[in-house]
């Protein structure tokens, strides 16, 4: 029997985008339009929230699910379910739309527009964290990719046309490969079937698909498919170029959105789709995922020692973290894989945290270059004059650098436990990336937070009454984690073995 | 047993609202900074209670107890994260010497006549005071790596005590960075350990541990040493009393090492890495002494000379056992301590060699206070007889003369080490114009040195070196805490052999460093002077922080290169105008293909419409009109015509 309970979690964003659009100008500037943006997001988290922790942890089954057939003569259905895999990300999206409305609440350029696109991203990637049918899931994850081209292209930076640009494009050539996949893999089904549970457990091995007259595996070539699709999006190095272009371009918070959110929802569907679709592709693949994933984590800290600002340090953050979320999903190991999992949460609050706090020091300063020309410090000493921010900086990049006590450390380490024994030159080579990002993030926070204080600075605030509550529950969320990951881990658990029973 | 684990709960929660009250203190205390000290003495008085407390649940016999959970993935399960709390003997060894130091510097920071940055101080010390418990009670590394984590907090926070300054600032950041960078490589080495399913649970320890995750685990435990290649020299320059920044950052962590080296020594004897462990941690030890000789400030030189002693009881430990090690990390620790409040004030320093006045000078018979102070806070660390040191020395020497290598290198180890010690003596007499030492400085130092004699720790006079325990007057502490070390009763002649070589050593050192550095003339700093390019590479830690800067500007080079080639040349021109390109040419292509095959197709289809158009145009004219008409009627009367026929 249907609740409606995912439904309601997905609707509620996109009746309160709705809502947006009712408001006038006078009502508007009243206040009204947001209170209602942050009501209806608050509403839609607080459901989602709710399920996740009414989930029943033994059961590894789709739980509240939802169904019924959509476009009936093509096999779509409506399928909504929450199991292990998808409930973080679900927690995920919850914490961070609505710390992201708050932390917009003073916009003053068309704050119902950009509210609106917040609600619409919240409900999209609700949608495809919980969608069950591959078509419906494309439709929430194709969905995602539009408000992106407007935030940026609207509230952007001086070059925030070509970096609008950018990112619809590469989203566009993503999507694009991504359902051609999925196209692939329903004509090859018999029946046809856009059904995830209907077509899991292997059901393409043996078949192949003829392209310009040679044969190919159906679930080798979807698997590539989706592979370089999801990429695309994700960023894995080096398909990431417009990533760190809407990093320069895009406000902090619609760039939190993408790199918090976006990059932890890739790599779910990455391993939703692998894992259920094509098993029997992983144990061939899990090399080049891990290597590539190695890669990413390298190049990453590569490119973070040599910035010299907060926003461009966020984006080359973000994609290690990409690749110790592929190291682990890679490794094919019940703790690596529930250590990916756990990661995409607490990274996507880290990340969340570090972008937030980027925002508050540039509106505030003026600028978020931490460094000058000749490595001159252009900040410095803003612990004295704002010093909760440079402890909730503090927290968030202990979290990231994976100090026990932290979020951070338990998935890193779960991680490294599961991708040891399988693969220990990658994960040695993962472990001095892993130090050279206690370099930079130590030198960024000695640069912006301690030493003499800028005389220029001396009337930067400390976080105001809302800022402290918007960022309460991402250093509540990475304290939580670290200190009692067990509720996490064992939602997630069930679902992760069941799935490598299948694999292996 | 319920109510031993309802003590250890209680013991948690001691460490915890300790730690808890550190890190309020740390975010909140400018708001409390009148009543900062007040809060530094409750707090170390409670938790000095819970403690007690807990001890006396404990006594006699202080029987090992321990209590476990699963924190990460149920304990039963491969790659388990389990942590939990281990008491016994040695835990509340380690507990005592902590609180007991900890209220000795508070006391002498409350009566010695300085500006204190209390606010600042007290937090470090709750923070590493808790981390600290954390480390000698933890029963798995996992809760190590948190005491550890705490401590390195208390450590940046003290060292950059003021935090308004860049260099305060700077040497916080590179103290936790050098730190962090252990406990990162030590985490990495557990989970190594974790994923080879060792067992991790310190009162379990049997067989042997994975060689390259016991690496790792030992290699951070390492870092906290400070001893080549880093360096402690740069962080006796804080603006904090020495004596702070020397117990927060340097012997805290190094003491948290050793108790966790001596946990877990069982395994690592079968890992078969111990022995270039050893031989890692004699290396460093000796480099880091050859750094410490060429210092010319003693606050560097003795905090150089405390991370070597470290080094070196890593290698006594990885050779002689764990008591070895132990008690020479305890005779240094304490020494270095104890020296380290027999420092002047530098600021009067600075003025009496600006006005040469003699009230700042000091007086013969205060002269000699201050010497013999010195004398026993440096020969407490350098193994004279009667100290703790000592039995770390003289069992040194008794296993290493198993191995000629060993014998050589630890013989040179001993011999710098404790030259080094007598140059820190030597030198701060030299001293005429530091101030006059207080009284409260001479009885801190007093009681630390009393603290640090074989007496306390073994309950003989001269700890079983020379006599055949015949000096036991009391039962020993180390051998309640390592029960298993055998000592012997009777002496062989290898063991006089040991005695006279560890003597031997402990004599030559002690004429070098006079011979150097207590004459009139400083012999080995004019030497090191004349060849001054070559020693000031060794007095700034043989070159390493420039290689290492050196390698850091590489990397980032290495990345401003790759962002100009994949991002911006690649993907911001070449991408961008290339696909720009294609896509014009393709379409231009394209619509020139579309206009010569519509011209085509119009050709076709003009002349497939051209014909009959022309024909029926013909036939409007007129003329066509006749000639078809005469035509068809011809055609008609021919047709009758042969009808009729």
């Amino acid at each position: 029997m249907n609740n409606y309970f995912l439904s309601l979690m997905i609707l509620l964003p996109l009746a309160g985008a709705l809502f947006q659009m009712g408001f006038s100008k006078k009502m508007e500037t009243a206040g009204l339009a947001r209170w209602a943006a942050i009501v209806t997001s608050l509403g839609a988290s607080i459901v989602g929230v709710l399920l996740v922790f009414s989930m029943d942890r033994q059961t590894p089954d789709l739980q509240f699910v939802e169904t019924f057939s959509w476009v009936g003569s093509y096999a779509i259905r409506y399928e909504l379910g929450l199991d292990g895999l998808n409930a973080l990300l679900v927690l995920l999206v919850a914490v961070i739309f609505p710390v992201l409305i708050a932390a917009e609440w003073n916009q003053r350029i068309g704050p119902r527009g950009m509210h609106g696109l917040f609600l619409i991203l919240q409900a999209s990637f609700f949608g495809a964290a919980v969608a069950q049918d591959l078509f419906l899931l494309f439709f929430f994850w194709g969905m995602s990719a539009i408000p992106f081209y407007f935030l940026v292209g609207i509230w952007g930076g001086e070059g925030r046309e070509s970096a609008a640009f950018r990112s619809i494009v590469a989203s566009a050539i993503g999507n694009c490969l991504l359902f051609s996949a999925l196209i692939l893999v329903y004509y090859s089904a018999d029946p046809h079937s856009f059904s995830i549970h209907e077509l899991s457990g292997g059901k393409f091995s043996g078949k192949t698909v003829s392209i310009l007259g040679r044969d190919f595996l159906v679930s080798m070539a979807a698997f590539f498919l989706v592979s370089v699709g999801l990429a695309f999006r994700a960023p894995v190095w080096p398909l990431h170029g417009w990533f760190s272009n809407v990093a320069k371009e895009a406000p902090p918070t619609v760039f939190v959105s993408l790199a918090a959110v976006t990059v932890p929802m890739a790599i779910y569907i990455f391993v939703r789709l692998s894992y259920s679709l094509f098993p029997e592709m992983l144990p061939g693949a899990e090399n080049i995922i891990v290597i590539v994933g190695t890669a990413n984590l390298v190049m990453g800290g590569i490119y973070a020692v040599a910035q010299k600002g907060l926003r461009l340090l966020l984006a080359f953050l973000c994609l290690s973290g990409v690749g110790l979320g592929l190291i682990g999903v890679g490794s094919l190991h019940s703790a690596g894989v529930v250590g990916a999992i756990f990661h995409l949460l607490v990274f996507g609050l880290g990340l969340c945290g570090f972008g937030l706090f980027t925002g508050l020091i540039a509106a505030r300063a003026g600028h978020s270059m931490f460094l000058r020309d000749q490595n001159q410090r252009s900040f410095g000493g803003l612990a004295t004059v704002a010093p909760l921010i440079a402890v909730v900086a503090g927290i968030v990049i202990a979290s990231l650098l994976g100090v026990p006590g932290f979020g951070g450390f338990i998935g890193n380490s779960l991680v490294i436990i599961g991708s040891y024994s399988v693969h220990p030159l990658m994960v040695i080579i993962a472990g001095l990336a892993l130090l050279l990002s206690t370099y930079f993030l130590f030198t960024m926070y000695r640069c912006v937070f301690l030493g003499e204080p800028n005389p220029a600075l001396e009337n930067f605030s400390d976080l105001t009454l809302r800022e402290k509550v918007y960022f309460f529950p991402l250093v509540a969320g990475l304290v939580f984690a670290g200190v009692y990951p067990k509720p996490f881990l064992d939602l997630v658990r069930p679902t992760v073995l069941t799935l490598l029973s299948t694999v292996k | 047993m319920m109510e031993d684990v309802n003590n250890l709960q209680i013991l948690s929660l001691g460490i915890f609202f300790t730690a808890l009250f550190g890190l309020m203190l740390y975010i909140f205390g400018d708001k409390l900074q009148k009543y900062s000290r007040w809060i530094f003495f409750l707090v170390l008085a409670f938790f000095s209670g819970v403690v007690f407390y807990v001890a006396a649940g404990q006594e006699p016999t202080f029987a090992p107890v321990s209590w476990a959970r699963g924190w990460v993935l149920p304990r039963d399960v491969a790659g388990a994260i389990t942590v939990g709390l281990w008491v016994d003997a040695f835990t509340f060894v380690g507990l005592a010497l902590a609180l007991l130091l900890t209220a000795l510097l508070g006391g002498f920071l409350s009566l010695a006549p300085k500006t204190i940055v209390w606010v600042r101080i007290v937090p470090a010390f709750l923070m590493s005071i808790a981390g600290f418990s954390i480390c000698v009670t933890a029963l798995t590394p996992w809760m190590v790596f948190i005491g550890l984590f705490l401590i390195i907090l208390g450590g940046t926070v003290v060292l950059g005590a003021t935090w308004k300054s860049n260099e305060d600032a700077t040497l916080g950041i590179r103290f936790a960075l050098e730190r962090s960078s252990g406990l990162f490589c030590s985490i990495f080495g557990a989970c190594i350990l974790a994923s080879s399913n060792s067992s991790l649970l310190l009162n379990q320890q049997s067989g042997s541990l994975e060689p390259l995750g016991a690496a790792l685990l030992l290699l951070g435990f390492f870092f906290q040493f400070q001893s080549f290649p880093f360096s402690a020299r740069r962080f006796s320059q804080a603006q904090v009393p020495l004596a702070v920044s020397v117990f927060i950052s340097q012997i805290l962590p190094g003491w948290a090492a050793l108790f966790f080296l001596v946990r877990l020594e069982a395994s690592l004897k079968g890992s078969g890495i111990l022995w270039a462990y050893g031989w890692l941690c004699l290396l460093s030890a000796v480099l880091s002494t050859g750094e410490g000789l060429f210092q010319t400030r003693s606050t560097k030189g003795i905090a150089v000379w405390i991370s070597a002693g470290f080094a070196f009881a890593s290698a006594l430990f990885a050779f002689a056992g764990a008591q070895a090690g132990f008690v020479w990390g305890i005779g240094v620790g304490l020494s270095g301590l104890s020296l380290s409040l027999l420092i002047g004030e530098q600021g009067r320093q600075e003025k009496a060699k600006k006005t040469g006045n003699k009230k700042d000078k000091i007086e013969a018979s205060t002269r000699a206070r201050f010497t013999v102070s010195r004398f026993f806070a440096c020969a407490a660390g350098t193994g004279l007889l009667g100290f703790v040191s000592s039995i770390g020395g003289f069992h040194g020497f008794i296993h290493g003369l198993e191995s000629a290598p060993v014998v050589v290198c630890y013989s040179i180890a001993i011999f710098l080490l404790v030259l080094l010690g007598w140059k820190n003596f030597f030198q701060l007499n030299r001293d005429t114009t530091v101030t006059e030492l207080s009284l409260v400085q001479v009885i801190f130092s007093a009681l630390l040195v009393v603290l640090s004699l074989s007496f306390v720790w073994d309950g003989s006079l001269f700890g079983g070196v020379v006599l055949d325990r015949a000096d036991q007057l009391v039962p020993s502490v180390l051998k309640k805490v390592f029960s298993q070390v055998q000592n012997n009763t009777q002496r062989s002649e290898s063991d006089l052999i040991a005695l006279g070589g560890y003597w031997g050593m402990f004599f030559l050192a002690f004429l070098a460093a006079y011979w150097g550095f207590g004459r009139k003339k400083e012999v080995l700093v004019s030497f090191s002077n004349k060849f001054s390019r070559i020693f000031g590479v060794v007095e700034e830690g043989y070159g390493v922080d420039r290689a290492f800067l050196g390698a850091l500007r590489l990397i980032s080079y290495a990345g401003e290169q790759v962002y100009r080639i994949v991002d911006q040349r690649i993907w911001d021109r070449l991408l961008p105008n290339g696909l720009t390109r294609v896509i014009e040419k393709g379409s231009q292509a394209a619509t020139l293909m579309d206009l010569r095959f519509f011209a085509r197709l119009s050709g076709i289809l003009r002349s497939g419409v051209e014909i009959p158009a022309k024909s029926l145009q013909l036939i409007q004219n007129g003329n066509v009109q006749w000639y078809l008409f005469f035509a068809v009627a011809s055609g008609i009367a021919l047709l009758l015509n042969f009808l009729k026929g």
